[in-house]
């Protein structure tokens, strides 16, 4: 459905300008800590790790995008999580940039925020039980 | 003339070999199948075990997900990540 594919779409738009000098709290989501209390094993971890994932979060953002261009309606499960992936991190960010912190915080969105962020949910639940059936 | 006895120090240096594990967090946004999921994906975990840890996350604020080498609990991490988990690494 068009309306369906545009929110996904304008969701995931938001992974294009994530900035981390400008304390964008998408960006922090997706950067996190990885060692608490230890900020330099924290900065080595990300050295050695962060191109690489950034380079992963890239190629499934082509297949995403490849999809929704093509308007593919059946993919292999490797396309499938990689589609997975992003529609979660576009989640993600977009609740982040909410100011969505603890569950209370989520009494605070408007409705189109709320339905945004339930189809969403929606979405990443319905794939997420599906590819849940390829695994043996 | 004797000669000079120097001390170099001679205290034993002992390694921290205690192993290290993964932690995950709760977070107000990843849903509970998305996270049962993931579990399952990344360790192979049983839908029991994947669910019993999930819900550890959601009702404890925090679940050890795996333990083991500093090294593989850094690779689990980033997938972890890969995933929009957020994950932590710490020893036992």
């Amino acid at each position: 459905m068009p309306g369906e594919r545009a929110l996904l779409a304008g969701v995931v738009a938001g992974l294009n300008d994530l900035d981390g000098a400008a304390g964008d709290p998408g960006y922090a989501r997706l950067h996190p800590p990885v060692y608490l209390g230890d900020e330099t094993s924290s900065s080595e971890w990300w050295r050695l790790m962060g191109d690489q994932l950034s380079q992963a979060r890239d190629h499934d953002r082509e297949v995403f995008d490849r999809v929704v261009a093509q308007s593919e309606s059946v993919l292999s499960p490797d396309d499938a999580r990689s589609f997975l992936r992003v529609v979660n991190q576009g989640r993600l960010v977009y609740a982040a940039r909410l100011g969505i912190e603890v569950a209370e915080d989520l009494e605070e969105l408007d409705e189109e925020e709320d339905i945004a962020l339930w189809f969403l949910s929606y979405v990443v639940d319905d794939l997420s039980s599906v590819l849940a059936g390829f695994i043996h | 003339m004797p000669a000079p006895v120097i001390d170099i120090g001679t205290e034993d240096v002992v390694e921290d070999e205690r192993p290290w594990q993964v932690i995950v967090w709760d977070d107000p946004v990843n849903t509970i199948t998305y996270v049962i999921y993931v579990f399952r994906q990344i360790f192979g975990y049983s839908k029991r075990k994947a669910t019993k840890l999930t819900m550890q996350v959601h009702n404890e604020g925090r679940a050890v997900v795996n333990g083991g080498p500093r090294e593989k609990m850094e690779v689990d991490c980033y997938q972890l990540h890969s995933y929009g988990l957020w994950a932590t690494i710490e020893q036992q």
